[in-house]
């Protein structure tokens, strides 16, 4: 049987550690990937992640509604990764940051989709249209992508409705879209289409 | 059939596998009528693939639970701001604080109710009821006890008790007592005294000794004696009454005394003493100040204080309208047999307060003082009026003849202007 994130909550603050270990099975991938959106540049979004459990395993006495347990522990997450930047800003400036270095090893020939485009080009050309998203869009675009979350896990964690994350989604995949036909990364596909269909 | 824009809305949920199965066969239907749409479907679907693909690459590898889970820190204290228990739900054991802060509904109306009782019992008693209410004792020590004219039963009084109109008070031998009367005005009643609280600008003092601060409304505020009444225009002062007649000290302002026949102006540091009849002798230079460090010496309770400074004291001062009126008549030593005062009839107003007239020589030594009433000005053809000087003061040479016109409130409220006050000579 399935338990509420209310129901883990009180355990947890019964003692019960199971509950606390169901709770991160639950939300790691959300966790992980807000602090990936945040910091992950940097290759720390999975320290974040254990200290943004740490972080709200010590506050959890002081969660007020813990039906809503998925968006209180998505503000601990931000404080946390803002304070992981802060504390690591000097050893980062000096840093390239994780794309260029993903990519060398990410290098596959079979994942070359683009005609003449290197992978290196596509992850940047997304990153930066991502960035350049209304920044309510952001979040709920890296849950979808990095960890494949549901409609329903993301509004969990965001606290947006079911209904304003479909419309979110759906309205950043067009933009998504516009940005990346105009660099020329998706345009492609139109070509190929009109060629296939001509 | 389903809009286009209706079904491109639904493109990415498509993707996704979010829509109901309702949404997926209209969405699946228009795209087989529907190029355009289609297309636009092909595009998205193939953003969406190469999204994933990117993203993928970072997608979190390993469960992060294990390395989690063994490095748990101890969890915080709880708070009171802390959880709320939710019907259906019962957790197996309650900490104990986080049960405590779970009563705290409960609590905090209780406590709310037990404080508002605790609040109601220490707060003056009877102020509600009491209409009529005028002050409040600010201070009762040893033996005080207050009845009211129409009875005769006196019953102890307490601090914050509330002064009614028509109160008696009578202190023992030891007995103090500190109250505040609406005005503001601040009294010390000292031991072996009797005092009636006509009302808050009026005093009847039986016996003993009162010292009284009193501020705000300009009109006379006034301390009967047996031997005189005392008005007063702001100031403090105290008055000591016994068998031998009244002595009034002045501290600072302005005291008038008078008896049946005469009366006195004092000043700070001049003291008046007088008897039922004749005129009142004035000291000037008397050591008034030790009167107003005595009545400093004792403190009001300080509840009590507050709550006559809330009630009493914040009462809105009128302001200064129209009151004593002062003349100053040369008579160049000449022999007068009349003053004559003249004024403005009102045609319109009703209730015209008497006027008293005090007359007194240049070095404001008393002559004499006489009484106009209010009938005099309800006959609204006359302007003037002529007050005879007593047989015994004809005689008198004196240079300047200064004049006071006071309204008496008591008979009328509407106060008359006078433009000018003469002096009859006596034809030689």
């Amino acid at each position: 049987m399935r338990h509420t994130d209310e129901e883990l909550v009180f355990r947890c603050l019964d003692g019960d550690t199971e509950a606390f270990a169901a709770l991160v099975q639950r939300y790691q991938h959300a966790v992980y990937a807000t602090a990936y959106h945040y910091a992950g540049r940097y290759g720390g979004a999975e320290d974040i992640s254990q200290e943004a459990f740490w972080a709200a395993f010590r506050s959890l006495p002081q969660i007020r509604e813990p039906e809503h347990f998925g968006a209180w522990l998505k503000g601990i997450t931000t404080r946390v990764a803002a304070n992981w930047l802060r504390r690591n800003a000097p050893r980062l400036r000096n840093e390239t940051p994780l794309p260029r270095r993903r990519a060398l090893f990410a290098l596959d020939p079979e994942s070359a989709v683009h005609d003449g485009d290197s992978p290196e080009d596509l992850y940047e050309a997304v990153h930066r249209a991502v960035d350049a998203l209304p920044e309510r869009y952001q979040l709920p675009v890296v849950l979808r992508y990095v960890q494949e979350m549901s409609y329903e896990e993301i509004s969990r964690f965001t606290g947006e409705s079911y209904d304003e994350i479909r419309g979110i989604l759906n309205r950043a995949g067009k933009m998504l879209r516009e940005s990346l036909e105009q660099e020329r990364i998706v345009q492609s596909q139109h070509g190929n289409e009109r060629q296939e269909s001509g | 059939m389903a809009s286009c824009i209706q079904i491109r809305s639904l493109q990415q949920a498509y993707l996704d596998d979010e829509l109901s199965s309702g949404e997926k066969l209209q969405f699946e239907e228009h795209l087989r009528e529907c190029p355009a749409c289609t297309r636009e479907m092909e595009n998205a679907r193939f953003l969406t693939v190469r999204l994933f693909e990117v993203f993928g690459r970072d997608r979190l590898q390993d469960d992060l639970t294990s390395s989690i889970m063994a490095h748990l820190p101890e969890m915080d204290t709880p708070h009171f701001s802390g959880v709320r228990r939710v019907k259906g739900f019962q957790p197996k054991s309650v900490s104990r604080l986080s049960r405590v802060a779970s009563l705290i509904p409960v609590f905090v109306p209780v406590l709310l109710v037990i404080l508002a009782a605790l609040l109601w019992a220490a707060w003056p008693t009877s102020f509600m009821k009491e209409a009529k209410a005028v002050g409040v004792i600010t201070l009762s020590r040893g033996e005080v006890q207050s009845g009211h004219t129409t009875g005769h039963a006196f019953q102890e009084t307490k601090t914050k008790d509330i002064l009614a109109k028509d109160v008696l008070v009578k202190t023992g031998e030891n007995g103090l007592l500190l109250f505040g009367l609406l005005g503001p005005t601040q009294a010390t009643l000292y031991g072996n005294s009797l005092l009636q609280v006509v009302n808050e600008r009026e005093l009847l003092l039986e016996q003993g000794r009162i010292f009284l601060d009193v501020h705000g409304e300009p009109r006379a505020f006034r301390v009967g004696t047996p031997h005189g009444d005392i008005r007063v225009m702001g100031t403090s002062f105290q008055v000591d009454t016994g068998p031998q007649g009244t002595s009034v000290t002045v501290v600072r302002g302005q005291v008038l005394v008078e008896n049946d026949k005469s009366f006195a102006l004092l000043t700070g540091g001049s003291q008046g003493v007088f008897q039922k009849g004749g005129v009142p002798e004035v000291y000037q230079n008397v050591p008034a100040k030790r009167c107003l460090e005595e009545a400093r010496s004792v403190l009001p309770d300080p509840g009590a204080e507050r709550y006559f400074r809330s009630q009493y004291a914040a009462a809105p001062i009128l302001p200064a309208t129209v009151q004593k009126q002062i003349f100053m008549v040369e008579t160049r030593r000449r022999p007068v047999s009349a003053v004559k005062l003249n004024w403005l009839p009102d045609p319109y107003a009703e209730g015209h307060a008497g006027y008293q007239v005090y007359v007194s020589d240049s070095a404001l030594n008393p002559l004499f003082k006489a009484y106009i009433a209010p009938d005099v000005f309800k006959d609204k053809s006359r302007d003037s009026l002529l007050v005879a000087v007593p047989e015994n003061l004809q005689g008198e040479a004196v240079s300047m003849l200064h004049i006071t016109l006071m309204p008496d409130y008591k008979s009328g409220q509407v106060e008359t202007s006078f433009t000018e006050v003469s002096a009859i000579g006596i034809r030689q």
